[in-house]
Order: structure tokens, then C-alpha cells, then sequence
């Protein structure tokens, strides 16, 4: 378990984190937010790149390198060292025992599906594969705690389906931040979400309960029905006619009521519809 | 965790991050035991043919001093690349933050390097350990200032452009004497004149591992911001 309380965090003047307070328990997190949000800055926080003050953050598990699986946003390999020497030095680094790095390394190679190019160097990998390398390193060692940053970017969709299964698989066992800005892996995979804005917790709960801020505010109008405040997420053609699916907090008597998803609900939530 | 099991530690990583850049890790070995002593031969084979005596001893001490200081900081840069430029670099910070330990494990490393070296030099001249302890002082100067420069800017260039700097104005000053100011007096220090002449060379080199280390502490910090 570890629970944060009062997280909070300022670079010069502008204050980036504002009073976050949460208690994870063992399943899959997402983190749902603009750019700008505070996502990334909160994920550092955790992980204790950055010093928070005030804030407060405990887990019950053994703190430190061992504890803690981290995929940043952005992945780099050693063009030198070959994919297997590449997780060996993370397997090092995160104090594992070195009779037990070579198994270790199997195993997640096979769950990354990069067995077939363990002996390759790392300046021969696409990017794709360097950002399974990267998500390979963040599963050494069982971390009971796993932060995913962006996890997906550059990752074809045979291999993201292969990532959201092995997500689903860790909620067994971990603690699993994911920070996303593609609803769809947070619909796949997260057994809670957390909606950021602005440094502020706005939202949070089950895919229900998101899905549940949107309730009675989902509608598809036509051109005549629709009115300038209404929030349009997207447009249809349907026999000729344009067909807007809006999100309004007024009334509409006269259109149907659209089931609201996790997607209208991160709307409703950023934008206080 | 214990000082040698850190150092166990602290030498596994660098292992890696050395194998990590290749042949370019070579670099230093062979130009302290292929150029250098190239250059010396063919001075020795000059002052053969011309029977001047101390153009070997010339060379040795003027060409350690020109491209030493600047070997014994090649593996730090590359190091330093990892630490402050790779994309995911904030990775090598969760584990503890200051890098000032392996990078000084490399500047002994290279010193070791070096050792086989001067046990040649001086055979032939033997004042060349007080040589050998400037080259350390010296060393430990371009090691603190590429620090410093790299973590204070945040990149690794100016860092390279520092040491670059240090080598071409030396070079260019004893060459030329174009300017009165010698940013390093290439003569033989000896005994109480070792102290007298370097220690500014270590005080400032103390000061900027200070900086340097302050600004790698704040560093994980300085990627941040809103995101």
C-alpha cells in the first residue's frame, strides 16, 4: 500500500502540484490529464526525483531502487551494449543479485517479446523495441510498486496489446501507476483513475464512476439543436446530416441521451461541465 | 550500504557504461601508449640525428601535459552524457544522486593508467613522479570543471568546449606566446615548488567539485516543471 497526502510541489512561481492526497492499493492506476497537468511532476514525486514540501508519501513496502519499476517518458539505450547487458546494468542497478540476472532477464524479455534480439546492440534497435527495453527494465526484480510514464508511445498495436496484458497481469501483485493521454489504455487496463488538472486531483474512482460524471450530459444533436456553449467531441454524417455528439450541461428534452463514457467523463471533469 | 560494496557497485556500473560507448573507450589507452609514446620516439630519433640532448626530455614534458589532462577526462564526458543528456537519464538518479564518486573512480583509474607509463619516463629522467603528481593535480582540474560545467548548464557541450579550451590555449600559449598569461606554466615543478605552483590548480579544482556537486545533487530536479 502507499498513500500520499498533501503532495505538493512548486518550481519558481508556479505551482505545479497542489495538495494531492491518495491511497493505492495493489492493481492499476491511471492517470488521466492535459498536458501541463502534473501527471510526470507527480510520478517524480513518488519516486522521489523531486522534494516535496509539504507532502508526505508512504509505502509499506521496502522503500528504495529495489522497490520500484519506473518507465520514464522518454527511452534511451546504450548504443553499445547489447539488449541483455542493457537490463543486466538495470538488474544492478536495482541491487538485484547477480546470480539471479540472467533468469531475470529471460523472463522479461519473453514478456516484452525481445528474446529473438537479446544479443543485439543497442544502436541496431527501432524505437519501438527501445521502448520495450525500457518497459523490460521497469519489470526487473517483481517491483511492488511499477510507473509507467506514457508507456505506449511508439509501440505498433500488436505490441500494445501485448503491454496491456502483461499491465493486467501486474495488478496482481503491484501497485501500477499508468500516466496517459490515450483513454483507451486507461479503459483497457485501469482499475482506478485519476484525473489531473493543473496540479489538482479533480476526479477519481472507478471507470463507473468517471464514466458516472458524465450521466445525463451526453447527447447527439443535429445542427438546429446544437448551441454555442455545448462541448462537441465529434461529428457524424448520417443520411446527409451532420449528427454532433456534445457534452452540455443544460437540458435537452427534445434529443436522446447518450450512454456517457470514461472519455465524456475526463471532459465533464476538465472542463467543470 | 557499506563503502566497498558501493565501490563494487559504483565499478559494475561503470563497466557497463564503458562496454556502452564501444571502441571509443580505447581512446585513452591508446593515445597514452600509442600517440604519446610515438611522439617521444620520434623526438629521441631527432635528437639522435641532431645531438640535442634535452629534446626528448622537451617533448615528454611538454606533450604529457598538452594531451594527458585531456584523456584522463574522455571516459567523464562520455559518463557525464549518460548522466546529464540521455533521455531516459532520470532512471540513474533514483538509485542516489551524486555522480561525483564514479567519476572520481575513473580520474584513479586513468592515474593507474598512467603508472606503467611513468615508470618508463623516469628510467630515463628521474624527476618525472613530480611530473606525474602534476598530471594528477592537473587531471583533477579538468575533471572538476567538466562537472561543473555540465551540470550547471544542463548539457554536456560546454563541458567539451571547456577542456578543449584549457588544451588549445595551453598549446597555442607555449607555442606562440601569444598572450603573458600562462594558464599553465609547462616547466618542471619540483618539491617545494610543486606546492607553490599547483596549489591554486587543486584549490580551484576543490571549489568546483563543490559546485559541480551541489548543481548534481539539484539536478533531477532541473528536468522539471510543468509537464
Amino acid at each position: 500500500m502507499m498513500t500520499i497526502e498533501n503532495l505538493s510541489k512548486k518550481f519558481g512561481k508556479k505551482q505545479v502540484l497542489q495538495e494531492v492526497s491518495y491511497s493505492f492499493t495493489t492493481g492499476v492506476y491511471g492517470l488521466l490529464g492535459p498536458n501541463g497537468a502534473g501527471k510526470t511532476t507527480l510520478l517524480r514525486c513518488i519516486l522521489k526525483l523531486y522534494h516535496t514540501k509539504p507532502g508526505t508519501i508512504r509505502m509499506e513496502e521496502p522503500e528504495g531502487t529495489a522497490a520500484i519499476g519506473y518507465l520514464p517518458q522518454k527511452s534511451g539505450v546504450f548504443p553499445g551494449l547489447t539488449v541483455e547487458e542493457q537490463l543486466m546494468y538495470f538488474a544492478d542497478v536495482k541491487k538485484m543479485p547477480k546470480q539471479d540476472w540472467e533468469e531475470e532477464v529471460t523472463r522479461v524479455l519473453e514478456l516484452v517479446n525481445l528474446s529473438e534480439v537479446r544479443k543485439v546492440k543497442g544502436r541496431k534497435l527501432s524505437g519501438g523495441m527501445i521502448r520495450r527495453v525500457g518497459i523490460a527494465q521497469a519489470l526487473l526484480n517483481h517491483p511492488p510498486l511499477i510507473i509507467f510514464d506514457e508507456p505506449t508511445t511508439g509501440l505498433d498495436p500488436e505490441e500494445r496489446m501485448r503491454f496491456k496484458h502483461i499491465v493486467r497481469e501486474l495488478r496482481k501483485e503491484s501497485i501500477v501507476l499508468l500516466s496517459t493521454h490515450i483513454v483507451e489504455d486507461v479503459e483497457a487496463v485501469c482499475d482506478e483513475i485519476l484525473i489531473l488538472n493543473q496540479g489538482r486531483l479533480l476526479a477519481h474512482g472507478s471507470q463507473e464512476d468517471i464514466s458516472r460524471i458524465a450521466a445525463g450530459k451526453v447527447y447527439e444533436l443535429t445542427e438546429e439543436q446544437k448551441q454555442p456553449e455545448d462541448y462537441v467531441e465529434k461529428e457524424t454524417e448520417v443520411d446527409g446530416t451532420t449528427i454532433y455528439r456534445v457534452l452540455t450541461g443544460r437540458a435537452v428534452p427534445e434529443a436522446a441521451e447518450v450512454r456517457a463514457n470514461i472519455e465524456d467523463g475526463y471532459i465533464c471533469a476538465l472542463r467543470d461541465i | 550500504m557499506c563503502v566497498a560494496g558501493y565501490l563494487r557497485k559504483c565499478i559494475r556500473g561503470l563497466w557497463f557504461q564503458l562496454k556502452g560507448i564501444s571502441v571509443f573507450a580505447l581512446v585513452p589507452i591508446l593515445g597514452l601508449y600509442g600517440l604519446l609514446p610515438l611522439m617521444n620516439y620520434l623526438a629521441y630519433r631527432f635528437q639522435d640525428v641532431s645531438g640535442m640532448s634535452n629534446m626528448l626530455y622537451d617533448n615528454i614534458l611538454r606533450m604529457s601535459q598538452y594531451f594527458i589532462p585531456l584523456l584522463s577526462v574522455w571516459w567523464i564526458l562520455f559518463v557525464l552524457e549518460h548522466y546529464v543528456e540521455e533521455p531516459s537519464h532520470e532512471l540513474l538518479y533514483l538509485d542516489y544522486r551524486l555522480k561525483l564518486g564514479e567519476l572520481l573512480l575513473l580520474y584513479v583509474g586513468f592515474l593507474m593508467l598512467m603508472v606503467p607509463l611513468f615508470v618508463v619516463y623516469t628510467r630515463i629522467f628521474p624527476t618525472f613522479w613530480w611530473l606525474f603528481l602534476k598530471l594528477a593535480v592537473l587531471n583533477l582540474f579538468y575533471l572538476a570543471s567538466a562537472y561543473c560545467a555540465a551540470y550547471i548548464s544542463g548539457k554536456l557541450l560546454p563541458a567539451i568546449l571547456l577542456v578543449l579550451f584549457y588544451t588549445l590555449y595551453v598549446i597555442a600559449e607555449s607555442a606562440t606566446g601569444f598572450t603573458e598569461h600562462h594558464l599553465l606554466p609547462l616547466g618542471e615543478m619540483i618539491g617545494p615548488e610543486f606546492l607553490e605552483g599547483m596549489i591554486a590548480y587543486i584549490l580551484l579544482a576543490l571549489v568546483l567539485l563543490i559546485i559541480g556537486g551541489i548543481a548534481n545533487y539539484l539536478y533531477p530536479e532541473r528536468g522539471g516543471g510543468p509537464d
